[in-house]
């Protein structure tokens, strides 16, 4: 029998080589979706000439494709389970493009709404989470230097695709500009051609016998099974979403803001701008840097508190901006808030990689980026709500900045909890978390119904040769 | 005439500007666009002053000497416009120029109806058979205009677009901005268009250019992208599957596959 001598059939993570090519499509992946979203804001103007309506009509399509990139991410790792990231990359690519393609031809701010905001929304989404997920699949030593430059790309795609945007836009007008950008986006078809699977050695022991492998074809049921997401119900996982959902609803606002308060304090239309650009060059930086540091043997055991640490820092700088009322105090904040904003967004994915283990993080990215979704979507609104009532910024960052401490604080009482926990009852479990049962539903049957194969074993194999 | 007695030394001339109206009987409505502009010339010094009016109006200038009082210098100034010596004249701009051995100083004065601050040097770009807006705006700190025209340039005229006329336009006048739409466009209606604000000293116009391109000039870029994109792809998916029948003929692993041991290796090229 085959089973009893084949070693796991999986390679440990390369840690280089072809990975260092997905981290590179990877950074295409978040250029074509966030940093293409963050220039959508550039064609308002656009729309609101030529379609009359007033600036909050059209800043909906930007919260839409936001909050939809981010609510249907679940979307994207389920289809990446059930096929491959590949498949996922190149669906969302084909997806946004004719989202974008659509758009150009439109001729009502209605449809508009439909084909930017949910079209291209929807295959932003299932790009993003698999091509995270897959850095996270070939990085172990280096994974958060990996996920410090792939997700770079959201700040250094927009650094570059701002200015031609709004090139495009003058030589083609919006239209052409759509129509040349969704040719742009079709380029995540290429990055999804070279996400090359890989099957991972399973990390614990594993019972004899059965074949284990994250690959599933069950295209039988297209519904998760519990198992699949069975790591929601991990006491640090919970701690983690709801760490979230604060977490979202925090650091969306300052970005929202800055200008606005700024230019109230007095500061020129210019500097307002620079302020915005030493936080987008900052936010490339955390990137990067944080991730290289908590790469570091010595940072490794403590990443969940350099991310606790990076959050909270934000929250703090948050808090003290009522104060700081010329553009001399602005820059400060401007450099260490998107300094920490970086730094906690290359974080994320690993974060979540420790807490869940390299399987399921496919299926924990896309839950972790939905709780993203709503927050995004609502607090801009509720912040713009409180400058209102109130007549000046001092309650939004107020918001802003508790929100941020209070998912710090979240996760540190969680990690606090649970270290207390360990020590009561050392011994018996792992000190980071409990190990997730690795057996996944038995294929046996949805094998034979799909390949139609006599023996489910061996045709398992032929399928896992033919996958590859 | 302004005749001042005034010792050897000028240093500071001081210009104060006060605007009325011109019909004596509309004083009582005076003043919501009168401006008081006091400006002080050094010597050598010339300056340009552009002031924006509605209406026609009485201007009038005045030269004091603001040096030390007891030094009053000995010389005669006079006002001209324009190299010409003005005398009790019903001329409504002045300049004025002190005469002196070695100092000259001037004033040059421009008076217009009030200007459109914001012009788009850009084209405004769209495509045939679309439409397009043309938009104006005076700003909000300036006076109101009373109406808005559109102009289009014919050769070196400039006719004026009636939409009454010509169905394909359209204008929507709000008070301070003003916005044409052209339907159906084509490409003979490229060119340069007009908008006037209309005043009752004169209409200032700004000039707004239209550019119409056919649906090919963004083509072209698309496609280019596409086909690259497409001839990537291809490459990428051939190599993958050449690749992976070099692997299942010869019975090798690539090092991020599988890695079986030797027994199994008959087993697997029987299967495929």
């Amino acid at each position: 029998m085959v089973y009893g001598k084949r070693q796991s059939g999986g390679v440990s993570p390369p840690d280089g080589g072809w990975g260092w090519v997905i981290v590179g499509c990877c950074f295409m992946v978040t250029v074509c979706t966030r940093a293409v979203t963050r220039c959508i804001s550039i064609f308002f103007v656009e729309f609101q000439a030529h379609f009359g309506a007033d600036y909050s009509a059209t800043a909906w399509i930007h919260s839409l494709v936001d909050c939809t990139t981010m609510i249907c991410a679940p979307v994207g790792s389920l289809v990446s389970n059930r096929w491959s990231c590949r498949v996922a990359v190149m669906l969302g690519g084909l997806l946004s493009s004719c989202g974008l393609l659509l758009s150009s031809f439109i001729t009502s701010m209605k449809l508009l709404y439909f084909s930017l905001g949910v079209l291209t929304g929807l295959g932003f989404a299932l790009c993003y989470t698999p091509a995270i997920a897959m850095v996270g699949c070939y990085f172990r030593q280096r994974k958060a230097l990996a996920y410090g430059i792939a997700l770079s790309g959201s700040g250094i795609g927009t650094f570059v695709l701002a200015p031609l945007v709004q090139l495009l836009i003058e030589v083609y007008s919006w239209r052409g500009a759509l129509l040349v950008l969704s040719a742009f986006v079709s380029n995540l078809c290429v990055c999804g051609a070279l996400l090359r699977p890989i099957t991972l050695q399973e990390d614990e022991e594993e019972p004899t016998g059965e074949a284990r492998h994250r690959e599933r074809w069950c295209f039988t049921s297209c519904f998760p099974s519990s198992k699949e997401y069975s790591f929601l119900l991990l006491p640090d996982f919970l701690g983690l979403a709801v760490s979230f959902l604060f977490l979202a609803a925090g650091c969306s606002l300052p970005f929202v803001y800055l200008v606005p308060y700024a230019l109230s304090t007095g500061v020129t239309h210019q500097s307002a701008a620079f302020l915005m650009s030493i936080l987008g060059v900052l936010d490339i930086v955390g990137n990067i840097t944080f991730g290289w540091l908590t790469d570091h043997r010595c940072l490794k055991p403590y990443r969940l508190a350099c991310y606790i640490f990076s959050v909270g820092m934000e929250g703090l700088c948050c808090l003290f901006t009522p104060l700081l009322r010329s553009f001399p105090l602005l820059v400060p904040f401007a450099v260490l808030y998107g300094y920490f904003d970086g730094a906690y967004v290359a974080l994320i994915p690993v974060v979540t990689s420790d807490v869940v283990g390299a399987t399921y993080l496919s299926s924990a990215l896309g839950v972790v980026y939905f709780l993203h979704g709503i927050p995004y979507l609502i607090s801009p609104p509720i912040g713009g709500w409180l400058v209102d009532i109130t007549g000046s910024y001092t309650a939004t960052f107020y918001l802003s900045g508790a929100a941020l401490l209070a998912s710090a604080l979240i996760l540190c009482t969680n990690a606090g909890i649970r270290r207390c926990h360990h020590q009561l009852t050392s011994g018996a479990k792992d000190t980071k978390h409990t190990p997730l049962p690795l057996s996944l539903p038995n294929q046996s049957d949805c094998i034979e119904e799909t390949v139609g194969q006599a023996v489910g074993f061996a045709s398992e194999e032929t399928n896992w040769i033919y996958q590859h | 005439m302004h005749m001042f007695y005034i010792g050897d030394h000028c240093s500071t001339w001081t210009f104060k500007y006060d605007f009325t109206f011109l019909n004596e009987q509309l004083s009582d409505f005076a003043l919501s666009v009168s401006k008081t502009l006091s400006t002080t010339l050094h010597t050598g010094e010339s300056q340009n002053e552009t002031i924006e009016v509605l209406n026609p109006i009485k201007l009038e200038l005045e030269c004091t000497w603001t040096g030390d009082q007891d030094k009053l210098p000995n010389i005669t100034v006079y006002w001209m416009k324009d190299e010409n010596e003005i005398e009790n004249s019903l001329f409504h701009v002045l300049m004025c120029i002190r005469k002196c051995i070695f100092i000259s100083q001037f004033l040059s004065l421009v008076v217009v109806s009030p200007q459109i601050g914001d012009v788009r040097e850009k084209p405004i770009v769209s495509y045939v058979g679309d439409y397009v807006v043309m938009t104006c705006k005076m700003e909000e700190s300036k006076p109101k205009p009373s109406s808005w025209n559109w102009y289009k340039k014919n050769g070196t005229d400039e006719e004026q677009i009636f939409p009454a006329e010509e169905p394909r336009y359209k204008i929507k006048n709000e008070d301070e901005k003003t916005k044409l739409v052209v339907h159906n466009l084509t490409e003979a209606d490229s060119g340069l268009y007009y908008c006037g604000a209309v005043y009752a000293i004169a209409t200032t116009k700004s000039p707004v250019k239209l550019k119409v391109i056919t649906y090919w000039e963004p083509l072209k870029p698309f496609l280019a992208i596409l086909a690259e994109v497409i001839v990537l792809v291809a490459i990428i998916l051939l190599c993958e599957k050449s690749q992976s029948k070099k692997d299942g003929a010869t019975g090798n692993q690539r090092t991020y596959r599988y890695s079986y041991q030797e027994g199994n290796s008959s087993v697997r090229q029987r299967k495929v």
